[in-house]
């Protein structure tokens, strides 16, 4: 919940910590964390192979990577020939990746699945807020809101009525309410004066933030959604707002048929943007002040179907990108061979996960999820 | 005195038109669809109530889930250990949640679910303090037995409820130390309103509900003669013991009862201020009808009020019109309720679950800045799947594009128009602001 009146005073407060402090004054070492969710269910088999595994194309004779166009690493593991720039980035030690990702008892729904992860819930809790909602209990928190979702209609882990969070482009309409269209007498209607009033309040927030933000020149960056979306990303960035959180999406990753181009062409996309998002923040200066982190509702099921695809799956390896990243990979590849009802077993929680990523990137030391017992999962 | 007579005649014989039709339905059910309205449009406004009110049905058409009928002692068979019974339980309480709003889009008389859940909004209860969703489900069955029938018999069977005696604690209350819970909403939300009666009024008539246990086994409601208060109480000006049945008339006895209860319906039904000369014309109608809710509601759906042009569209929908209304606009019966169920607690309408006494949020309140954001978001998972798919095709094979649009937005925004056919057009209409109003 977010009045008006709570608005107002943030926005003054905000105001006030720009003139008499100015962003120099806040926590230098907090960052931004910037999570991508990879929406509709990642191949993760295909972007962090298993390269020299001969179960791994025993189960693919169709969609495996070729050792020869993969781009290696150690540990018998090697990369998606699409992702380049992350390859680099894994030697200059700017990214790693976390393996295994899940939960027990996973659930193969798209829509409750990717509540199970953005919460941190159990598979059988039926939680709405996201685990970013646990922040602000840990001290985290933002001036002109605490979390921004890049065009997604949805908050996913920024879900929470505690939780100032904007959503930029999150909808055409909130960007253009088209009051002019309206006829005069309706404005009587108190009921939708309500809601007029609701949507400019809103409005006001992104203008808030529009004000501080300077465009960058929409050619620096790649081409397509993505590309328009780390630009925006850059924006906020650049303009040192003190914002904890920022989400983005890549969609298109529920590859069920014709996987091979498809995926290629995701992988393409994501390296690009993360390429663009990482030397924006190294020519500005700012690589100490983000890290990156993927994530999915879940991966792929090993075995390839019929149609050139992959089914839904359950644990995933995903990727963590930032200065100062450790030089070695996290958690296990799942095993191939030891598959539970043809899926991978997972290594890691989620809630593993974001608890080490709100260490890393805010310091924090308070434990977001005190009533569960996961395995700690220490980053750096 | 005549000619008020033709004009009321009059206006009531008068064939609906498509955007009355939508609005009729918007009011008296949850959202509407085009054949519903259809069917509505020519027919007169007084065929169109009377044929409203004749469509309660007391049964519903959606089967109870199988664990209804099961007795509570019956849980030990179907597990020996704690933990596992807690989680049955729970996912019973999943399944009636799932199953009312099942009822919800499937049922021929939306106008019995929208009395339904009025009443359950009205004597309030919640499953997570209830814990037994067998309790919370007969207790539905009682506002459905009772949806537009008399007051006075539903409030006299929901003082022996046993979902209502856990949850507002009267199970367990005794002589010595009665608990005031029940005594003090039973007068401010359910039957007096706030202000019309004393805190004095509350210790007495806590003494009445005393000595009551609901028996974990059968869920009977027992009476322990020795934990009851049999002695003198004077409550609200008047002496007696006050056995149980002495009660609900006691409090209907009560002026500020009748006003009470037809303010509500008003409210829920129009929204505009209800003039002091008409609350007490339907009042009296109240009284003078035995309590029947049924004559009131008549009166409500003629009324000028209600047809008035402006006073269409200015009710901010509940997230049920929002989520459950849109799926019955559609003709849409989803496979899996339980991502609806999800929605409507997002946006702060879980069925059996409302978030206090007090009941779900109401009027402006269902929209701030986050909800409004929850909302779109709904839309957009909405989409998600393919599943919705045939059902928007449907739509625009049976609909000129007009038509889409006048079905989907309240008449406020005639001027908008379809920018595109098919999924995106009609998502664009739902990101609109008359989309949220009903």
């Amino acid at each position: 919940m977010f009045t008006r009146r709570q608005f107002l005073k943030i926005a003054s407060l905000s105001y006030a910590s720009l003139a008499f402090a100015g962003p120099a004054s806040q926590n230098t070492s907090r960052k931004t964390l910037i999570l991508i969710e990879l929406r509709g269910g990642n191949d993760s088999l295909n972007s962090l192979i298993p390269i020299q595994s001969r179960q791994y194309r025993k189960l693919r004779p169709n969609l495996a990577v070729s050792e020869k166009e993969a781009l290696g690493l150690s540990d018998g593991l090697a990369l998606h020939p699409k992702l380049k720039f992350l390859r680099q980035a894994f030697s200059a030690q700017k990214a790693t990746a976390i393996m295994g990702l899940g939960y027990p008892q996973p659930n193969r729904s798209h829509f409750r699945s990717i509540e199970i992860v953005e919460t941190g819930s159990d598979s059988q809790d039926d939680w709405t807020d996201g685990w970013c909602s646990r922040l602000i209990r840990a001290g985290v928190q933002g001036d002109v809101a605490d979390g921004i979702v890049i065009r997604s209609p949805e908050l996913g882990t920024l879900n929470g009525s505690a939780l100032k969070v904007l959503s930029l482009r999150g909808s055409d309409q909130l960007q253009k309410p088209g009051r002019g269209k309206l006829r005069e007498d309706s404005l009587q209607n108190p009921a939708l004066k309500h809601v007029l009033g609701v949507q400019n309040d809103l409005l006001q927030m992104s203008r808030e933030l529009a004000g501080r933000v300077k465009p960058l020149p929409r050619d620096s960056f790649p081409k397509g959604r993505f590309g328009e979306d780390i630009k925006t990303t850059c924006e906020i960035l650049e303009a040192q707002l003190n914002i904890p959180v920022i989400r983005l999406t890549l969609g298109g990753f529920d590859t069920h048929t014709s996987q091979m181009k498809r995926h290629e062409r995701l992988m393409e996309e994501l390296d690009l943007g993360l390429s663009a998002l990482m030397e924006f923040l190294k020519s500005h200066g700012l690589e100490s002040k983000a890290m990156i982190a993927t994530y999915s509702e879940f991966g792929r099921r090993p075995q390839e179907n019929q149609q050139g695809g992959t089914d839904h799956g359950t644990a995933a390896s995903h990727f963590l990108l930032g200065q100062g990243v450790p030089p070695r990979l996290f958690g296990k590849m799942p095993s191939l061979e030891d598959l539970l009802e043809e899926n991978l077993r997972h290594e890691i929680t989620w809630r593993s996960y974001w608890q080490a990523l709100a260490e890393t990137s805010f310091g924090i030391g308070t434990r977001l999820f005190p009533e569960f017992e996961d395995a700690p999962l220490k980053l750096i | 005195m005549k000619f008020m007579l033709l004009l009321l005649f009059s206006s009531s014989s008068l064939a609906l038109n498509f955007e009355e039709a939508r609005h009729f339905l918007h009011r008296t059910g949850f959202g509407a669809s085009l054949t519903e309205i259809r069917a509505l449009a020519g027919k007169s406004r007084k065929s169109a109530v009377e044929e409203l009110l004749e469509s309660v049905r007391t049964q519903p058409v959606t089967p109870f889930p199988s664990w209804y009928a099961m007795g509570y002692d019956k849980i030990s068979l179907l597990s020996s250990d704690r933990k596992e019974q807690q989680k049955l339980r729970r996912q019973w309480g999943m399944e009636a949640k799932e199953w009312w709003a099942r009822e919800i889009i499937t049922t021929p008389s939306p106008f019995t679910e929208k009395m339904v859940l009025f009443w359950h909004n009205h004597f309030t209860s919640e499953l997570r303090k209830v814990k037994w969703a067998q309790l919370m489900l007969r207790q539905n069955r009682l506002f459905r037995e009772n949806a537009t029938g008399s007051f006075q018999i539903l409030l006299d069977k929901i003082l022996k409820d046993p979902a209502m005696l856990i949850y507002l604690d009267v199970h367990g209350s005794k002589k010595a130390r009665p608990n005031e819970n029940f005594a003090r909403e039973l007068m401010e939300l359910f039957t007096l309103g706030e202000g019309n009666y004393s805190e004095k009024d509350i210790q007495e008539l806590a003494r009445v509900f005393t000595g009551y246990r609901i028996k974990r086994q059968t869920a009977e409601v027992t009476f322990q003669k020795k934990q009851h208060d049999f002695g003198e109480k004077s409550i609200l000006g008047q002496s007696g013991k006050f056995p149980l049945p002495e009660v609900a008339p006691l409090l209907l006895s009560q002026p500020s009862t009748a006003p009470f209860l037809v303010s509500k319906l008003w409210q829920e039904f129009i929204g505009t201020p209800l003039p002091e000369t008409e609350l007490k014309r339907l009042s009296q109608l109240l009284i003078s009808s035995k309590w029947h809710v049924a004559p009131v509601i008549r009166e409500i759906l003629l009324h000028e009020e209600f047809w008035k042009e402006e006073n269409r569209a200015n009710q901010i929908k509940s997230p049920v019109d929002t989520i459950l209304g849109f799926l019955r606009t559609l003709e849409y019966h989803p496979r899996e309720m339980r991502p609806f169920i999800t929605g409507l607690r997002r946006l702060g309408q879980d069925l059996f679950d409302p978030p206090s006494v007090k009941g779900f949020s109401r009027g402006n309140e269902w929209l701030t800045t986050s909800s409004l954001l929850q909302r779109h978001q709904m839309i957009g998972r909405f989409f998600r799947g393919m599943a919705v798919k045939p059902y928007v095709d449907r739509l625009f094979e049976q609909a000129e594009e007009h038509e889409i649009a006048e079905l989907l937005l309240p008449p406020i925004a005639s001027s908008r128009k379809l920018s595109a056919t098919g999924e995106t057009g009609l998502r664009r209409l739902m990101y609109e602001p008359e989309f949220e109003l009903k």
